[in-house]
């Protein structure tokens, strides 16, 4: 049986190692790289999260359970990298009332959970953004489009929680 | 010819291997025998990041959030996890079906 010891840890203690991202323009590397190294936790705010959590990996089964797949991602970290992913992909997809649908969530959230360190919102959104394309280096250069573009919104956007 | 699928065939000998559509970037089959189904995933481009699951799922196997996890194991320097199977319908199918519901509606 696997131990907690075998699991990934939050990789943004070493910014720097999002530079091997390199077919992003140096300016807009800089600033995301910048804003992630805002992130100062202590070693008590690290829980197993999921990575990539949201809608897209949430299951209903026949029975009506809620069971959440592909943990490819996982990885010690702050609450906030879940909540973060889940907002991203909100604003990204339903754009017309992701304010809404964000407010539902972490209003949910709230009456079982506490959430701290809200002033990251943002820097936790530039850090799974910049994970991702960490795992897009060997994809066709049309991906690599995209997720510059949603880079560049990203560093420039502000979510309300 | 499909090398994976192949491989997954002569790997559970009578069974019923199928590949299913979706699953981003790694490739997903399903495997069927006696009327039981189990879900392999193959890496697509990081093996590193299937292992992780692996080491995840094994440590949430006390839960009922997460598929059960039952064998890890490569397909050259692919690795692959076979797990448990879940029937159910994205929360996302659902978003949208209740979408595409209310515009129909409302366009009536």
């Amino acid at each position: 049986m696997n131990n907690i010891n075998t699991l990934r840890k939050a990789s943004f203690s070493d910014p720097d190692s999002f530079r091997e991202i390199d077919y992003v323009p140096r300016e807009l590397l800089d600033k995301a790289i910048d804003m992630i190294g805002s992130i100062k936790l202590n070693d008590n705010d690290f829980i197993l999260t999921h990575g990539d959590f949201g809608y897209h990996n949430t299951l209903i089964t026949e029975d009506q359970l809620i069971k959440l797949v592909d943990w490819e991602f996982a990885e010690l970290n702050h609450p906030l990298n879940d909540i973060a992913c889940l907002f991203f992909w909100i604003h990204l997809h339903f754009k017309e009332n992701a304010e809404e649908r964000c407010r539902h969530f972490i209003n949910a959230y709230r009456e079982n959970l506490s959430v701290s360190n809200e002033e990251l919102l943002m820097p936790f959104c530039v850090y799974k953004v910049l994970s991702i394309m960490k795992r897009t280096l060997k994809l066709p250069d049309y991906v690599k489009k995209e997720w510059i573009r949603r880079l560049e919104w990203i560093v420039h956007e502000r979510f309300a929680m | 010819m499909d090398d994976i699928l192949e491989f997954l065939k002569e790997k559970y000998n009578g069974s019923d291997v199928n590949p299913l559509n979706g699953g981003g970037t790694n490739r997903s089959f399903t495997v069927s025998r006696n009327g039981e189904t189990t879900l392999v995933k193959v890496t697509g481009i990081s093996s590193e990041d299937i292992v992780n699951e692996y080491n995840t799922l094994q440590l949430l196997s006390a839960t009922k959030i997460s598929p059960k996890v039952y064998n890890l194991f490569y397909i050259g320097e692919r690795a692959c996890i076979e797990m448990e199977f879940i029937k159910g319908k994205s929360m996302l199918e659902i978003i949208l079906l209740e979408k595409h519901y209310q515009l129909f509606i409302h366009g009536i």
